[in-house]
């Protein structure tokens, strides 16, 4: 039990200061500057600093901000309204289009950028009004952004698989390639719980009428599809060219920004206002990212020298030592921690305590990043906590009340959670893209 | 001013990259010091950004219950939680001086074909933390200020000034 009483205290201390609502990285950096002057004295103070410069080891890190870049010039570009009209025109006369839609524009969105926060502003600002008009049930219109949102985690480029792979030291390529497969399935089974909960209740979701639906001309469609295109096309460019392995992930973070500016130069909305906010938002979330990563880094290995491995293996091994168990508890963790931790605080902090487990109990860690990030998006549209459901309530339209984002989650994440049981039940579904690229 | 200088680094960064890629694959001739020139660029960018950050209110908080309090039990959190950033900034100086000035002394470069010395990296990290220090400071004493209802004194107000300026 000794083992536990340290890392115990440092975890809880770090729980509890979080409440203060003090910036997440100053109480992660002073909790593990508390334990390590305790443990060391004088030969702790080296131990910030030398953190702070482990950006450097870390090459793939300076993906981040191109690929923010990327996302914010897309998404002020105007190109989600764009992709957004495109689906809108095409889809026609199917009940729940517009919802279905959105699913779709938010996972595209999600393959131009590498957070979450894009999918979720865009749906919102975009769809949410569309859907509102066409008097769509709110549960229904906010759900489906809500979700759809989260798919930014899972699929490429996604900045917490950067974060996962830095330290597990493993291919983040490869983890890329493996979050496609779960995406799709995320995406297809919203769409058909979206199909099937409109047949059931029609009053849902209203469909355009068919005088309406005449007007709509096939020059009009072409005109849509058009626009949607060259962001299409750079996706394909990007993670084509990646997955191929002819050029580096910095790299294909490099190209990507520079065609985004292009792509918008080609619908004529590049202009000094948008490239000057992107450059804001790509400021602003990477310096958030690294503090934390730095202040993160530091008390992980304060976390480590207090013996928190050996002392949650202990404890996991209190639950009988199965191998499926101890996976489970570990996923139900994440669930809880994702209620008071940010994504990158709670990787950095979790992850290099469980990946030797994972590792020791025979589980590839690669598919267990997989289940993490799955687990991630799940932890973020769930309430109390939940970043999307602050991002939602921050931006929403009025009408849209705390009760109704709440209540509007449930059904999406009962299908997060199915898919995060598939992909335990078969890894395949993760790791069959990345086996045919990398083989094994 | 230094959330400008930082916000055009992911510009340049871009730039760098770009100058690599097209020599590597066009002229097949890369380089051996853009790798390493865009990481440190990397580094500046939110070493230095850190405190404009902090201005602006983009470190993310745990804000579960802090949204809830009023402005007035929010700035008293804030003060009782200052010793935490002064300890974990203080200590990250310090460790910067110190790891700096060996630096310094020994003339550390990089190991790498490039070999760049190391040491203006290290005080640009250093910096950017005591940058943020400093802002976290000038917020705390606004804090105070605002909580006893004092008068702000004309020099907090027109450096107030100078960051909307600087958002502009």
């Amino acid at each position: 039990m000794n083992t536990l009483f340290l890392p115990l205290i440092m975890f809880l201390g770090m729980i509890l200061l979080l409440l203060t609502g003090r910036q997440i990285f100053i109480i992660i950096g002073s909790v593990a500057a508390i334990v390590a002057l305790f443990l060391w004295g004088e030969g702790a103070t080296f131990m910030p600093f030398s953190k702070g410069t482990t950006f450097i080891d870390f090459y793939s890190l300076l993906a981040i901000p191109p690929f923010i870049f990327m996302g914010s010039i897309l998404s002020k570009s105007g190109v989600a309204e764009r992709i957004y009209q495109a689906i809108y025109v095409w889809s026609g006369r199917i009940r729940g289009s517009l919802a279905i839609g959105t699913v779709i524009m938010c996972a595209i969105i999600a393959a131009m950028s590498g957070t979450n926060i894009a999918g979720t502003v865009t749906g919102t600002t975009v769809a949410l009004p569309e859907m509102l008009k066409r008097n769509y049930d709110k549960k229904l219109a906010v759900g489906t952004i809500m979700s759809g949102g989260s798919l930014g985690f899972l699929i490429p480029p996604s900045v917490v698989f950067i974060f996962y792979g830095v330290i597990a030291r493993t291919s983040i390529a490869y983890l890329w390639l493996a979050g496609i497969g779960p995406g799709i399935l995320l995406t297809i089974l919203y769409i058909i719980y979206i199909l099937i909960i409109c047949k059931k209740k029609p009053e849902l979701a209203e469909v355009m009428s068919s005088e309406e639906y005449q007007k709509i001309t096939l020059k009009d469609k072409c005109v849509a599809a058009l626009g949607a295109i060259p962001a299409l096309l750079l996706i394909l460019l990007v993670l084509g060219t990646l997955f191929m392995g002819i050029i580096t992930l910095v790299e294909s973070s490099a190209i990507g920004a520079i065609g985004a500016m292009i792509c918008a130069a080609i619908n004529k909305k590049l202009n000094w206002n948008i490239i000057e906010e992107s450059m804001e938002d790509c400021l602003h979330t990477t310096t958030m990212v690294m503090w934390i990563l730095t202040a993160a880094f530091f008390f992980s290995s304060v976390f480590d020298a207090v013996g928190a491995v050996k002392g949650v293996e202990n404890l996991l091994n209190l639950a009988g030592g199965n191998k499926w168990i101890t996976l489970i508890i570990m996923q139900i963790s994440f669930i809880f921690l994702g209620m008071v931790l940010d994504d990158t605080a709670m990787l950095i902090i979790v992850a290099p305590v469980y990946i030797p487990i994972a590792l020791k109990l025979g589980f590839d860690i690669r598919w267990f990043g997989v289940l993490y990030v799955i687990n991630c998006q799940m932890a973020f549209i769930t309430p109390p906590f939940g970043y999307n459901l602050f991002l939602m309530k921050g931006i929403a339209p009025e009408g849209i009340t705390t009760e109704v984002i709440y209540k509007s989650v449930t059904p999406f994440v009962i299908i997060q959670l199915i898919a995060l049981i598939l992909v335990m039940i078969f890894p395949q579904i993760a790791m069959y893209l990345p086996s045919l690229r990398f083989g094994g | 001013m230094m959330g400008k200088i930082c916000k055009y680094l992911i510009l340049a960064i871009l730039g760098v990259m770009l100058y690599e890629i097209i020599s590597r694959y066009v002229f097949n001739s890369p380089t051996d010091w853009a790798a390493e020139l865009s990481s440190y660029m990397f580094g500046t960018l939110f070493f230095l950004g850190g405190a404009y950050s902090l201005i602006k209110e983009e470190h993310v908080r745990m804000d579960l219950l802090y949204v809830k309090w009023p402005r007035k039990v929010q700035r008293i959190a804030d003060i009782a939680t200052f010793p935490l950033l002064a300890l974990y900034l203080v200590l990250f100086i310090q460790g910067g001086i110190g790891n700096t000035l060996f630096s310094i002394r020994n003339s550390e470069v990089s190991r790498s074909l490039w070999a760049p010395p190391l040491a203006p990296i290290k005080i640009i990290i250093t910096f950017g933390a005591f940058l943020l220090l400093m802002e976290a400071i000038s917020i705390l004493i606004r804090d105070i200020l605002v909580l006893f209802n004092k008068e702000l004194p004309s020099v907090i107000n027109s450096s107030s000034k100078k960051n909307k300026e600087v958002k502009l």
